[in-house]
């Protein structure tokens, strides 16, 4: 597991699944991805890009969460092969 | 005894709320803040009981304005008993927020709702074991339908009167944590007055996280500043230094990790917390396989590349016509009835034969203070129903993802856009509609900028004038030019203000894109009762003075032309300043007088220019009184200058005070009167007239 590369939010194209690796950014970013049960472990799939580099749409613990690419950069996954 | 709902947002607390209250209810402001709650009482044969509807709060850590006045109003009011109202369908996410209440109060209830949209994702839950597994009574409810809402009652008056201190909260966190740090903190934190054992546990545990709020809640405690500073920055000064020990083992390479700091105790208990959310629901969840299910599919539709924004457009499109257009045969209603009941008043006080100051009092100040009021109300009441009927359906989210991006250029978010948009409409509304967006900075600058949109009535008095002085193809451009002048001042306004005094919060915008739902009847009228309710009870004091002033300063001294009448001097003396631009004392007057309804900004011209009644006299009287070029500064400074006076109590009110408000009002004028000037300028050397 560890040899696999983490890769950032951001560059994941639409029907990725993995586990969220690490959140990086602003304190308060990271208590608020927390509350959202952003968690490192946390198994993430991304549902869609939205276009013109708009938010990536993720399906965490159950719940469809909206994050906008500047942020999704600061969230690092673990791709599920 | 009280009752408060808490939950995460979009879960039913409010179709709970209405379903258990009813008609019963009272809105108001939490104190300091922009924040409206309501609490409402229930028909109990036994005792009163209150219930407070909180707003929505993902965890108990204050992050947003509404997640603080939840958390606030927990630590500070003490309710007899929380009811957490947690979504069957999101179970996990739903969990963490109701084991941070079970640790923070044993006065908790569970209700389960949406259970019906659970069954129909074939979603079953094992309630008993759920009871066992939190320790606190859950249960099963359809709110949107009052299912299950007689033994929530029951279990949470059960609750109320039970003893002090539940059972432990369970989830396990590592003994280092709890022993080394939070334990001797804890025992710190119950000495204070007015914390019980079980809340200090929770509050420890808050304080070695970094937790603001708390950190401000426990330093106000009598004795509790020290207390707080222990746990203040350097949280292995809490345990007195024990902590190294107790930490974690070293890592691979035998480095003393050190002690733990705030943010990577945050981690820990998340991670905990979750951690036991999985192993309940592994215990009393079976859920089926994943499949599309119909918000799955109604997402292909409403965030297609393509086909969303067409559909975004229809929606909106549709929503602004009901709420602008459609409703204007109501508007006029309104005013028929009261320009009969002015009349027929005006017919009474006459045979009365009361002085004509009176009558005059009565039929050109009250009558049409009370008509500027009661204007507000068809439009109003129409705007706010499709508004949250697109918020309760869930669609209002998926709308602001879409457009995010480009809100996000001009320094603003996605959750902003139908504010903005629906602005020129009405700008009154539009400032409510801000209050979607949780951060408070976000919110006071879409408030500070929705200004500079031309609502329904400027757009009006814009089309009149520049039909009139551009006659064919020309006044289309003339209007294209000054739609354009807004954006591009709104956007620069906006930028400013990023860059000067509200700089970009750090804080991510973070959508959750709810299920669809039916939203009920009943919940869309209550929040648009309320809405509209709130609007008229602050406004119509100032409305009816600022018309009564307008009818003074016309109606004396008694006699006088119009020239020569208050309003005439008042402009006179404007006109000196509206030289530059080349507007005369009546331009002027109507510039002031607009500040109270735009609408009448048209009528007040007519009168001031002499002109007789319909549209052609009025623009043969202006035309032979300003050039174009006039006209058109005229019109920029206009649609700029300043809202109405409902505008700016609007604007006051959902940004917190008067100083926001007069900034706002101020920075208006001086960039109306700046971009009239550069305008008039640039025209004069281009060569018009
Ligand atoms: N199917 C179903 N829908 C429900 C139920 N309870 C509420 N709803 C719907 O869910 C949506 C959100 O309900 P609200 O009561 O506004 O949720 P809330 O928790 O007050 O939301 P916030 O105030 O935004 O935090 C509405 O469209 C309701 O009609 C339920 O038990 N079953
Ligand atoms: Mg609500």
């Amino acid at each position: 597991m560890a040899s696999v590369p983490a890769v950032r939010l951001s560059d994941l194209a639409s029907g990725a699944k993995g586990q969220v690796q690490e959140v990086l950014g602003h304190p308060a970013f990271r208590q608020r991805m927390l509350a959202l049960g952003i968690t490192p472990g946390s198994p993430l799939a991304v549902l869609r890009r939205l276009p013109f580099h708009g938010p990536v749409e993720i399906v965490v613990r159950g719940t469809r969460i909206a994050v906008r690419l500047r942020d999704a950069q600061q969230i690092s996954v673990l791709l599920r092969r | 005894m009280r009752i408060a709902l808490a939950g995460n947002p979009n879960v039913g607390k409010t179709t709970l709320f209405n379903a258990l209250t009813g008609r019963h209810q009272e809105v108001a402001n939490w104190p300091g803040t922009t924040v409206d709650y309501v609490t409402g009482r229930m028909a109990d044969s036994h005792e009163v009981i209150d219930v407070i509807d909180l707003p929505g709060t993902y965890s108990l850590t204050a992050y947003s304005q509404e997640e603080r006045v939840a958390l606030r109003f927990l630590l500070r009011e003490r309710p007899d008993v929380v009811i957490v109202v947690a979504d069957a369908t999101s179970l996990e996410r739903n969990l963490y927020l109701v084991l941070e209440l079970i640790e923070f109060t044993p006065k908790v209830v569970v209700a389960l709702n949406m259970m019906d949209a659970a069954k129909r994702q074939g979603l079953r839950v094992d309630v008993q074991r759920l009871r066992q597994l939190l320790g606190v009574p859950v249960v099963p409810t359809i709110a949107a339908r009052s299912f299950g809402l007689s033994s929530l009652i029951k279990e949470a008056k059960r609750v109320a009167a039970g003893p002090a201190e539940a059972p432990e909260p369970p989830v396990g966190y590592p003994g280092w944590l709890r022993q080394g740090l939070v334990a001797p903190l804890t025992a710190r934190v119950a000495a204070l007055p007015e914390v019980g054992h079980h809340a200090a546990k929770w509050l420890a545990l808050q304080l070695v996280q970094g937790d603001e709020e708390v950190f401000r809640y426990v330093a106000q405690l009598p004795g509790g500043g020290e207390v707080a500073r222990l746990a203040g920055p350097s949280a292995a000064a809490a345990a007195g230094g024990r902590v190294a020990t107790f930490a974690r083992p070293a890592d691979g390479n035998g480095v003393d990790p050190g002690p733990p700091r705030p943010q990577e105790i945050a981690l820990i208990v998340a991670d905990a917390r979750y951690t036991f959310i999985a192993e309940v629901l592994r215990a009393v969840a079976r859920r089926p396989p994943w499949r599309r299910d119909q918000t799955e599919r109604l997402d292909g539709l409403f965030l297609h590349p393509l086909l969303g924004y067409a559909i975004m457009g229809a929606v909106f499109a549709s929503g602004f016509w009901l709420a602008f257009v459609a409703s204007a045969p109501l508007s006029a209603r309104v005013d028929r009835a009261l320009v009969a009941a002015g009349g027929a008043t005006a017919a009474a006080t006459s045979s009365l034969g009361l002085p004509v100051a009176v009558r005059s009092l009565v039929a050109q100040g009250i009558f049409p203070g009370v008509g500027a009021v009661l204007s507000f109300v068809p439009y109003m009441a129409v705007f706010f129903v499709v508004y949250q009927f697109l918020q309760d359906t869930g669609y209002m989210a998926r709308a602001s993802v879409l457009v995010d991006r480009f809100m996000e250029r001009i320094g603003l978010h996605g959750k902003g856009f139908f504010a903005l948009v629906s602005a020129y409409g009405c700008n009154v509304p539009a400032l409510s509609a801000t209050r979607v967006m949780e951060n408070p900075r976000d919110r006071l600058l879409a408030n500070l900028v929705i200004p500079f949109i031309p609502c329904n009535a400027r757009l009006g008095v814009m089309a009149v004038m520049t039909a009139a002085f551009f006659p064919g193809p020309g006044g289309a451009l003339a209007m294209i030019g000054l739609l354009l002048i807004s954006v591009a001042t709104l956007t620069s306004v906006t930028w400013l203000y990023r860059r000067t005094i509200l700089p970009t919060d750090p804080a991510p915008l973070v959508l959750e894109l709810p299920q669809y739902h039916w939203p009920s009847l009943r919940n869309v009228l209550l929040a648009t009762w309320h809405r509209v309710w709130l609007f008229l009870s602050r406004i119509w004091w100032y409305l009816i003075w600022a018309t009564l002033a307008i009818w003074a300063l016309t109606y004396f001294p008694v006699g006088a032309p119009l020239a020569q009448s208050w309003a005439g001097r008042l402009g006179h003396a404007l006109a000196i300043f509206g030289g530059h631009y080349g507007f005369d004392w009546r331009l002027m007057v109507a510039i002031l007088f607009g500040f109270v309804a735009k609408e009448t900004t048209l009528s007040t011209l007519g009168v001031l220019f002499g002109a007789g009644q319909g549209y052609l006299s009025l623009s043969h009287a202006l035309t032979s009184a300003m050039t174009p070029l006039v006209a058109f500064t005229y019109l920029v400074v206009y649609m700029l200058y300043v809202p109405c006076l409902s505008t700016v109590v609007q604007m006051r009110r959902e940004s917190g005070g008067w100083g926001w408000a007069g900034l706002g009002v101020a920075v208006n004028v001086l960039v109306a009167f700046a971009v009239g000037l550069i305008v008039e300028r640039v025209g004069v050397l281009l060569g018009f007239s």
